[in-house]
């Protein structure tokens, strides 16, 4: 057993003995190459709901995502699921996502939902609002277990908008301007997702892969074919 | 989540809704989700085939073709729930036409293996796609009805000398109210029944289920089977004594909007009747109304018929019977009833000096009737060469006019149009008369009269010498076919109607007034095609009244109407349908019958499919201009 073993075991004392860090790990094998096209590329959308913004006291509670090939979503595989926090929830966050501590009490906890996790995505390319939130809570989850980091490729709407915003005339004569806001929903009202009133994590990955999905379509006239070119301009 | 969103909306996109939800939930697994921006092309004509149907689940595509020349001919116009690429996906072929979006669009793709699954377990699927849409909408059950010959059929069962003991076969079968669902579930399947009576513990009848409750109380709800049957059964029960006639079962049934009825004798349960025994019984027996009819010897006994008759509809519709097959039936009883009406006022106003034809005019010679009103009627003879003759055909003929006036007034009916062509003209002469009076009318009378003379157009002999009427039909014909001013003014009128449909297919509705939101269905669906069918039919000398009879000898006789005769009388039929569903609900409702129809209230396929007759409409109106362009150019 090495140091980060001992670490987990200390972090985790429910988890069962002989369960290492072996069984959660990232899940990428590196057969997605740049030179694919966006048409053929896996991607999962993906959004998570967080005690708090801060990745050091606060954690994931939640992991919604919904897998796409190309512009094409896939509704019914998708992936919902709670996870028990370890710190205490913030007032604000409980009001902002509309989970309580006593639903979550119930979930399971982080190690397992991410090890589903990673055998949801595995080699797809994920994607999501602002994504590097998503992605840096993430990460510190899997620094902190394995000292390593996920290796699948992100592409960040908000980025891909900004994108858009700058570089496609056609795209704002489209949508009449665009939307000068960034958050999910005026961003995808803005372009005509509509946006029912329930607010998980699912449904607003759900919003995200719509949004996605519009903007693929303004994308190809630019040239922009490849996960290469992809992530040129959307990079998280 | 998102799933659930997508079966609820199939459930209600036909031919999706006619699927089990097992079977959707399994293809809403199959099915991703697309977006094309508007103003982009789809599929491309010639391009690969598809992989996949797609549903369109918001906005709108055009569907088109680019022909030799380059140029863009439109096909259709789809929109939520419609669907496109079928043809293509089945054959592996490529698209045969262009699908262009017209606003922001979001489609279903059920994929090709899915559908083919969906087929395997549920062919009608297929066949919604394959067939074109009308054959869709004759749903399976009328068109079996059709075969089975009601009118006439031999047997001598009948609904109003039948007493209701004589339907029951077989001891009810019942059970204590007390089980569970699985449990009468289960003695339903072992006895082969589609109903249950519940009773409690001394044997009195305490409710029902039938299937529809399994289906709809628990199996639509994913209620749990071992939930007592009390939860799902329907009381009260209503129930009919075993020594009334079955007529008296069936008003029972339509009063109380239900489908069954338990048979009690002496305070005992005996049976339960349901309206299949009563199709049954009429199935393999002439109408019961018919023999009530002729058997009959005094006009008193026909007061009410035509309260029977009305009965006959509603459960005729109830059953889902087709209504061009329901106005044939009523078309044959109303006819007999006036016939009869006819021979038994003899005995009151003496026979006839001559032979006469009694003929029937406008709705009612086009066999377009549903409820009773007014028989809109004429007398023809032959010329007379006796003043004195001619004089007693005369008398005849007003006695038996005013003498049948009168029957209608006493059977609460409305009387009848004694001057259709105004004042000056009997409802009675020869055939001379008769001929001129029209043609005069319509070459040379005030517009409105030239109109109001078309009714005659359509007469149809009832009764006495066939040939009289005939030969006015020829002799009338025959003087309008090329005069200028029928040629003008009909035409005007068959071809005038504008259709209903706005650019997106929706319904141009009334924008204010009484009406509002409502569709004149005669005015804009079966009138346009009424006056097209007649003119060809004055044109091209066909002798039939009805609409859709005109249509098949069109076709019959020559390709004015190639390829369309199908379509338009099955768009007509449909019309009419929608006409007397219309009808039956206002009638329940206590509410005036008219002409209106609120297309927002019809289901999602009756929607679609009358956005497709006034579609057809138009390519009718097209055959008749066409066919006078030619005719104009012959004779230049």
């Amino acid at each position: 057993m090495n140091m980060v073993s001992s670490f987990l075991h200390k972090l985790l004392p429910s988890s069962p003995s002989g369960s290492g860090i072996a069984d959660v790990a990232p899940t990428w094998t590196g057969v997605i190459r740049k030179e694919t096209a966006i048409s053929d590329c896996p991607f999962v959308v993906f959004d998570t709901e967080l005690s708090g913004l801060n990745p050091r006291k606060d954690s994931i509670i939640a992991i919604g995502a919904m897998k796409m090939r190309g512009g094409s979503i896939a509704p019914a595989d998708e992936f919902y699921r709670l996870i028990r926090p370890f710190g205490e929830m913030t007032k604000k966050s409980v009001e902002i996502h509309g989970i309580t501590p006593d639903e979550l009490e119930h979930a399971d906890d982080i190690k397992t939902v991410v090890q589903d996790f990673f055998e949801f995505i595995t080699d797809a390319v994920l994607v999501g609002h602002f994504i590097h939130i998503d992605l840096r809570f993430l990460n510190s989850y899997l620094k902190k277990q394995h000292n390593s980091t996920l290796r699948n490729p992100a592409v960040d709407t908000h980025g891909i908008h900004g994108w858009l915003l700058q570089n496609s005339a056609e795209f704002k004569k489209y949508f009449h301007g665009g939307s000068l806001k960034t958050d999910l929903f005026s961003v995808a009202e803005q372009y005509g997702v509509s946006v029912s009133m329930a607010h998980n994590a699912l449904y607003d990955a759900f919003i995200t892969a719509q949004l996605f999905q519009r903007f693929l379509h303004f994308l190809e006239p630019h040239g922009i074919d490849t996960l290469n070119e992809l992530l040129d301009i959307g990079r998280a | 989540m998102i799933k659930k969103e997508i079966i609820e909306f199939l459930q209600k996109t036909p031919p999706f809704d006619m699927l089990e939800q097992e079977l959707l939930e399994h293809a809403a697994r199959f099915i991703t989700i697309e977006y094309y921006p508007r103003g982009q092309n789809v599929l491309q004509q010639n391009g690969e085939p598809c992989t996949a149907l797609r549903i369109i689940k918001k906005g709108g595509v055009k569907v088109f073709i680019t022909d030799n020349e380059g140029d863009e001919v439109v096909i259709d116009y789809r929109s939520e729930g419609d669907s496109f690429g079928y043809i293509s996906m089945v054959s592996g072929d490529r698209s045969r036409a262009n699908v262009f979006t017209v606003a922001d669009t979001i489609c279903y793709l059920l994929p090709k293996e899915a559908l083919l699954h969906l087929e395997t377990k549920s062919p009608v699927l297929g066949e919604y796609f394959m067939k074109s849409f009308f054959l869709n909408f004759i749903d399976k059950t009328y068109k079996e009805m059709r075969h089975r010959s009601l009118v006439f059929g031999e047997g001598d069962k009948l609904l109003f000398t039948t007493l209701v003991k004589d339907l029951i076969s077989k001891p009810p079968v019942t059970a204590d109210a007390s089980v569970t669902i699985q449990q009468a579930a289960g003695t339903m399947s072992q006895h082969k029944i589609t109903s249950l009576i519940l009773v409690d513990k001394h044997a009195v009848p305490e409710g029902i289920i039938t299937n529809r409750d399994l289906r709809d109380k628990v199996v639509a709800k994913g209620l749990d089977p071992s939930s007592p049957v009390k939860d799902i059964m329907s009381p009260p029960l209503i129930r009919v004594n075993s020594h009334e006639t079955c007529f008296e079962a069936l008003v029972k049934m339509i009063q109380f909007n239900i489908h069954h009825l338990i048979v009690i004798e002496e305070g005992k349960l005996i049976g339960i009747i349901t309206n299949h025994d009563f199709m049954l019984l009429q199935g393999t027996s002439p109408l019961s109304i018919v023999k009530y009819i002729e058997s009959q010897k005094y006009v008193e006994g026909l007061l009410t018929v035509h309260e029977k008759i009305n009965q006959i509809i509603a459960l005729l519709f109830q059953e889902g019977v087709n209504a061009t097959y329901i106005m044939r039936i009523i078309t044959q009883l109303q006819d007999r009833l006036l016939r009869k009406i006819i021979e038994l006022s003899f005995k009151k106003v003496g026979e006839a000096p001559g032979p006469f034809a009694f003929v029937l005019y406008g709705s009612e010679g086009r066999k377009e009737q549903t409820f009773m009103t007014d028989f809109d009627c004429a007398i023809i003879y032959d010329e007379q060469t006796a003043p004195a003759v001619k004089e007693d055909m005369e008398a005849f003929s007003r006695k038996l006019l005013s003498h049948l006036q009168d029957i209608f007034s006493k059977s609460g009916l409305p009387l009848f149009n004694e001057h259709p062509l105004g004042s000056d003209y009997p409802l009675y002469g020869e055939i001379s008369a008769w001929e001129h009076a029209i043609v005069d009318a319509v070459t040379t009378g005030p517009e409105t009269r030239a109109l109001h003379a078309r009714k005659l157009l359509d007469l149809r002999f009832v009764y006495g010498e066939n040939s009289l009427a005939q030969s006015l039909k020829d002799r009338t014909f025959r003087r309008l076919r090329n005069d200028r001013r029928f040629i003008g003014l009909y035409l005007d009128l068959a071809l005038n109607e504008s259709s209903p449909l706005g650019f997106f297919k929706q319904f141009v509705v009334e924008r204010s007034g009484e009406h509002r939101d409502k569709l004149n269905l005669k005015k804009k669906g079966t009138l346009p095609i009424v006056d097209a069918v007649r003119i060809l039919s004055v044109a091209r000398d066909i002798k039939e009244a009805a609409t859709t009879e005109r249509i098949h000898a069109l076709a019959k006789k020559d390709d004015i109407l190639s390829g369309l005769a199908d379509d338009i009388s099955s768009a007509f039929e449909f019309l009419l349908h929608l006409r007397l569903q219309d009808q039956m609900r206002k009638k329940e409702f206590h509410q005036e019958i008219d002409n209106f129809i609120e297309p927002e209230k019809l289901t999602l396929l009756e929607k679609k499919t009358l956005k497709e007759v006034f579609q057809i409409i138009p390519r009718l109106q097209t055959a008749v201009e066409d066919y006078y362009n030619r005719k104009e150019a012959v004779v230049l």
